[in-house]
């Protein structure tokens, strides 16, 4: 268990979601029934890699998929509200009301901080226009207040400095920082946090990591952490999701998979892990991950795994559940 | 940077209007009344009978000391001729401009929000055949209905018959009453290339992440759109406005010519037809200086539009 406190109640529960994006031809499907759910003050991390749907399922979770790019064609995803401990079904509500779940309820920082800042605006245009619009009245001086001092936690100052900056004033580790406190201003219970280091030196990545750590525990957040690095991933989930070809391929709590990973594909990726001070070239998967809509029958990632034999290109692995843990794997019952 | 355009226009419009067959003296040789001897000595006075460049050279240095001559037709000083005719040309551009930015930025905004719907397409198709039916023919028809037909406007010149006996509100009243037809012919034309290039700039930026990241925020559709989408958008059309700026006198030739509009753009065209030299070559320098100041102005509003541009 998480060495964070937290109530066992479940904050986010998606289950079967599938999501296609439009082509020519036919339409993709990038998600093909996910389920996730993440706990009061938890943190998950959705590890994968490139096309593996992680970046969709953080966008499906705010029904952000652009409706001329796709669709989100299944599944449901309940939020449960703290307040009237009501569950909103973020899948069927209406437009205001999601409206008021993005950011009041559920945040989202993105891969590249420049890319969620407009261009032409201050930062604390950003911050007073996110406030305005989850608070109708409100007094200049608090959100002054309630802005610097999350600009502190994100260890940014000084403020008055900061808000009068434009976006391209900052480098990307410090951008990266504000875009945070952006996402904290109307104190979400959810921050989905999608490749947040990606774009970042490493040593600015540490820096990022240990603020997010630092925002958990002080606004007791739930967190959906999404990475195609798993040692990032080590440093902060309590339980982690694999995703393949946009499918769940194992889950459970991080330190059982990283102890003993029970599919294939986990197994391959921990395996690829440089180590420090390990000599000998890195090992690699052998193989690519297959195009999203490029999946044949069968288990999605037969054709790369040591393992496989005839069954596994036939029919698809239903998944095996044992305690807190699941995996898809005809070899591994 | 200024200086070698503003000396390249005057010297490509210098040649082109001497290399252009007919010269200021032709109506005169018609003239029963007047001899060889006399065409002859005027061509001399005017200083025709010198080399081109020559001819030029004299010219550039008069202008340099800010004196452009005086009209082969009139005698009257060029910088007169040019300044009594800019209030019109510039009154009825700027309406123009309004009337132009007050319907296309609308027409742009909701033919990028609800693009490739009915009411995109039905925009598009209005707008293009504004654009596609010839400039004048669309004055003509105008000036047909509304003016003959209709009787509602008048058709030709600034002002009534009787303004100069007019209270002051009713002058007002019957300039504007003037500009009506001019200024809606002249937009209509427009109007395609200011709105589709709005949509397609608005198209461009509601695909960026920023407004993706700030829809994430809670921030309501129409926000994103007016605030968000549109600022950005209007920054290529900056350098639109700055092209726009002498396009319209050189294209005010036209539909100062059909409505009869005493501006810049007839005073060219009469003085062209008549190879009035000096005056072309003046308004040649007018237009070569309202491009420069056209670009210039395109700059500052870069910068005042764009953080990320402006001088540090």
């Amino acid at each position: 268990m998480s060495k964070y406190c937290m109530s066992s109640g479940y904050i986010l529960e998606a289950e079967k979601v599938s999501a296609e994006y439009f082509s020519s031809e036919k339409d993709i499907p990038a998600l093909r029934g996910v389920d996730i759910s993440l706990r009061e003050g938890e943190c998950i991390g959705i590890a994968g890699e490139s096309g593996s749907g992680k970046s969709t399922l953080a966008l499906t979770l705010l029904q952000l998929i652009d409706e001329d790019e796709g669709r989100i064609s299944g599944g449901n995803i309940v939020f449960h509200e703290k307040a009237s401990g009501e569950k909103i079904n973020i899948s069927s509500i209406n437009k205001s009301r999601l409206r008021k779940v993005r950011g009041k309820e559920i945040s989202l920082i993105t891969q590249d901080p420049y890319t969620s800042f407009n261009p032409v605006i201050k930062l604390y245009r950003h911050f007073r226009e996110a406030y305005r619009v989850h608070n109708k009245v409100f007094k200049e001086r608090d959100l002054k207040d309630k802005v610097s001092e999350l600009l502190d936690s994100v260890n940014l100052r000084p403020a008055e400095k900061i808000l009068n900056s434009y976006p391209h004033q900052f480098s990307g580790g410090m951008l990266q920082r504000a875009s945070m406190a952006l996402a904290l201003l109307n104190g979400p219970r959810i921050l989905i946090a999608d490749e947040p280091t990606s774009s970042l030196d490493v040593t600015i990545q540490k820096k990022v990591m240990e603020t997010l750590k630092d925002l958990r525990c002080r606004y007791n957040l739930s967190i959906i952490f999404i990475s195609h690095d798993l040692n990032l991933i080590s440093e902060i989930a309590d339980r982690i999701y694999i995703l393949y070809a946009g499918k769940t391929v194992e889950s459970g709590p991080a330190s059982e998979i990283f102890k003993n990973p029970r599919h294939p594909y986990t197994e391959a990726l921990l395996k690829s892990l440089p180590k420090l001070g390990a000599r000998g070239s890195i090992i690699s998967i052998p193989g690519r991950a297959p195009q999203p809509g490029a999946v044949k029958e069968g288990c999605s990632f037969a054709p790369r795994c040591s393992y496989a034999d005839k069954k596994c290109f036939k029919k698809e692995p239903p998944p095996v559940l044992s305690g807190e843990r699941a995996w898809a794997c005809f070899k591994r019952q | 940077m200024m200086i070698p355009v503003l000396f390249g226009i005057t010297l490509i419009t210098f040649f082109v209007m001497h290399l252009t067959p007919g010269s200021p003296v032709d109506g005169l040789m018609m003239s029963p009344e007047v001899d060889a001897g006399a065409i002859l000595r005027l061509r001399e006075t005017y200083g025709l009978d010198r080399p081109l460049h020559i001819q030029y050279f004299s010219w550039l240095s008069r202008v340099a000391t800010l004196n452009f001559g005086s009209s082969f037709r009139d005698g009257r000083k060029v910088t007169l001729k040019i300044a009594e005719r800019l209030p019109a040309t510039i009154l009825l551009n700027v309406v123009y401009l309004f009337l132009i930015f007050a319907l296309a930025i609308p027409i742009g905004i909701i033919s990028a929000v609800k693009h490739n719907k009915a009411i995109d397409k039905i925009l598009a198709v209005c707008v293009f055949a504004g654009y596609s039916v010839p400039a004048f023919v669309v004055a003509l028809i105008l000036m047909m209905y509304f003016g003959v037909e209709l009787g509602w406007l008048p058709v030709s010149g600034m002002v009534s018959i009787n303004y100069e006996f007019l209270p002051f509100w009713s002058k007002v009243a019957d300039i504007a009453s003037h500009l009506v037809l001019p200024a809606v012919s002249t937009a209509i034309g427009g109007l395609a290339f200011l709105s589709r290039y709005l949509r397609s700039s608005m198209l461009e930026v509601i695909k960026q992440d920023y407004i993706k990241a700030a829809r994430a925020r809670g921030i309501p559709e129409k926000s994103l759109v007016l605030v968000h989408t549109l600022r950005n958008a209007f920054i290529p059309m900056i350098t639109v406005f700055g092209l726009l700026l002498p396009a319209l006198i050189g294209g005010s030739v036209v539909f100062e010519t059909i409505f009869s509009w005493p501006g810049m753009g007839r005073l060219a065209y009469e003085a062209i037809m008549a190879r009035d030299y000096p005056v072309v070559m003046g308004i040649g320098v007018v237009m070569a200086v309202l491009t420069l100041i056209g670009n210039f102005l395109a700059d500052i509003g870069y910068a005042a539009a764009d953080p990320r541009i402006r001088y540090e």
